[in-house]
């Protein structure tokens, strides 16, 4: 029931950062699609790049007509189909101010009618406060209806309040989430592919004893990709079951300017403060009640981005993809709204995937 | 009177693909409402609204969902729907057996969640927020975000138990396919007795079989005599038509098309001038 795409769309292929020899005197834009060129070859492990994360929300910074937001998403979705990203991915939470997308299924129903041949990934559908029986017949029914173009990024979630609004303890998620992801896995194929996200060890080993994907979120070092890579390919390999790797990763091209970073960094720490501060906890309590842990998470969220020229991007990715990362999606800055967004698609998808498929600039 | 059809993926095909091309003819061909409906185990209808209405921009949408799982998610899925269409959904709530009472908890929350503000409900099935100690939960109140896009979420009831939750919160009963059109009469009878004047804002749904064949043909003034009759009788404003099951798209597109031409101009007015029916024959075929 899987969709089998074209050979190559979708899939860059990263390796050696070669030095760009001639780069330096090409204009601006030009310069940053040589730098890339260069820096790709195909003969290196593969990785699938989506974009993400689409969550509808309209913030006090960017305030908007909820939807009109659900009608970018279509629009955003046709975008990312003709610029052959493997995937787009939306995400969910409850009762917010913002409208932040509860039903992550719905809105990616939207975008699959939309499309034809893009993938649709939620990153991260709360599995655990559905019911495990109506939620895997829909996620099936979805799955075969778009001809197998969804993917199931799960997750338990951090916000107490989410769980209590539908009457459930916290105490409860783990256990729910099992349940729920093992009876979907009892239908087979015709459920969509499930990555597991998170980067706890209780997460990568469910991930692993299931044999499903991983996806890593998105302020983890190297190192820590590397070893919560290790542990559910650990515990993949001791139920005879293999393990397929994701990660979500802050993304934003620039030239390579200091001035073009700092506005990204910019962005995203306006994100970040907003997004921490009020509801993420850290060590218990939302960020705002522990300025300094904000501020902490704040400057982890800026060193574990991938901000830079292309060139810089497809080095980073080249590390992630050496580790074993297959899939990468990249949150563009926050909540994937900023206008700016379409010609960060556009250039992503014409520095790294189109020359890799060698289609003529 | 609004004339709908009730979209059912035709055998073989993309079920998406199939969907999309029934509501585009519905809604290119100036029908009103597209009607998806979920199955017995597979509550897929907001799934399939959510699908139609990213790929049409005036039909409206009925999805039609099952009572039983947390209303809560019901709301909030209603409220997606409502904003991906730009608030064209009418909710649909089916009584799953005989369960009224359910019925009857879950649209109060349904009608709660779908207001611009929070709520809190204490009924016997659900407490929302539940406030758990564990959850250190300490709001007293939730909010459905987003909201919705329409004034009021139209909900519609269909089912067994519908007709008395119905009556209590003034909502439409809808006809079910092979409710008979005295039995119909007699429902609206009993809710004009029991709500009064407020029954007159009310539209009265029916969902109806088409009879087409493999090629999308039926007869259409057996069709149009048989809505006219219910419209006369008891006041049908609004009729889902429901082709066999078996149609592929092609047939159902034509089906689609045939309606908007030999049924819809003939169920609006009142009266038609003499001559005008066979001058519509003598050119439409």
């Amino acid at each position: 029931m899987r969709l089998l795409f074209p050979s190559g769309i979708g899939r860059i292929t990263v390796s050696a950062v070669v030095p760009a020899e001639s780069a330096s005197q090409a204009p601006r834009s030009t310069k940053r699609l040589l730098d890339v060129r260069h820096a790709l070859r195909h003969d290196g492990p593969s990785m699938d790049i989506g974009v993400g994360l689409w969550t509808m929300r309209s913030t006090a910074a960017f305030p908007a007509s909820p939807a009109a937001l659900y009608a970018q998403l279509a629009d955003d979705a046709r975008l990312a189909e003709s610029l052959e990203f493997h995937s787009l991915w939306v995400a969910e939470h409850h009762f917010w101010y913002d409208g932040w997308c509860p039903s992550p299924l719905l809105a990616a129903s939207s975008a699959l009618s939309a499309t034809s041949a893009l993938r649709v990934g939620t990153g991260v559908h709360l599995l655990a406060l559905r019911d495990p029986q109506r939620v895997a017949a829909q996620l099936c029914w979805l799955a075969q209806a778009s001809g197998g173009r969804l993917h199931h990024g799960v997750g338990l979630g951090y916000r107490n309040g989410e769980y209590d609004g539908f009457g459930i303890s916290r105490r409860v998620r783990g256990r729910r989430m099992d349940a729920a992801l093992e009876h979907l896995q009892t239908f087979g194929d015709a459920a969509p592919p499930t990555w597991v996200g998170g980067f706890a060890t209780a997460a990568l080993e469910r991930a692993g004893r299931l044999g499903l994907g991983v996806l890593l979120p998105s302020t983890l070092t190297l190192e820590q990709v590397r070893r919560s890579i290790g542990e559910a390919r650990a515990a993949a390999a001791a139920a005879g079951r293999s393990v397929r790797i994701g990660v979500m990763k802050y993304a934003w091209p620039t030239d390579g300017s200091e001035s073009e970073r700092t506005w990204a960094l910019e962005v995203l720490a306006a994100f970040t403060r907003e997004y921490a501060g009020a509801w993420f906890p850290l060590k218990g309590r939302p960020g705002f009640e522990s300025p300094e842990l904000l501020e902490a998470q704040v400057r982890r969220t800026a060193d574990t981005a991938l901000i830079g020229s292309p060139a810089q991007l497809v080095a980073e990715l080249q590390l992630l993809a050496r580790e074993g990362v297959e899939l990468c999606v990249l949150h563009l800055v926050g909540d994937g709204r900023l206008p700016q967004r379409y010609e960060a698609m556009r250039l992503i998808s014409e520095a790294v995937s189109k020359p890799l498929r060698g289609v003529p600039s | 009177m609004r004339l709908g059809i009730l979209l059912e993926a035709a055998p073989g095909g993309e079920v998406l693909t199939s969907l999309v091309t029934q509501a585009s003819a519905a809604e290119s061909c100036g029908l009103d409402l597209a009607w998806a409906s979920s199955t017995p185990g597979a509550e897929t209808a907001l799934l399939a609204a959510a699908a139609v209405a990213a790929r049409t921009s005036t039909l409206r949408l009925a999805a039609c969902m099952p009572a039983g799982g947390h209303p809560l998610e019901l709301g909030e899925g209603a409220a997606v729907v409502d904003n991906i269409s730009n608030g064209r959904l009418t909710l649909v709530i089916a009584d799953p057996g005989h369960d009224s009472d359910l019925l009857a908890e879950t649209v109060e929350v349904i009608l709660a969640a779908s207001a611009p503000r929070p709520f809190r409900h204490a009924g016997r099935r659900w407490q929302i927020p539940a406030n758990l100690p564990e959850n250190d939960q300490h709001e007293a109140r939730v909010v459905v975000t987003p909201p919705v896009v329409q004034t009021e979420l139209p909900v519609w009831l269909l089912g067994l138990g519908a007709a008395r939750v119905a009556r209590e919160w003034a909502l439409s009963c809808v006809a079910e396919l092979d409710e008979a059109p005295a039995q119909a009469a007699k429902a609206w009878e009993e809710a004009a007795e029991l709500i009064g004047r407020a029954v007159a804002r009310l539209r009265r749904p029916a969902l109806r079989p088409i009879a087409a064949g493999g090629d999308g043909g039926f007869d259409h003034h057996a069709v149009v005599e048989q809505l006219r009759g219910e419209e006369v009788l008891w006041g049908l404003d609004t009729a889902v038509l429901r082709l066999p099951g078996d149609l592929d798209d092609r047939a159902r597109v034509a089906a689609i098309q045939r309606i908007a031409t030999h049924v819809r101009p003939r169920l609006v007015l009142d009266v038609l001038p003499p001559g005008l029916e066979s001058h519509w024959d003598a050119v439409l075929g």
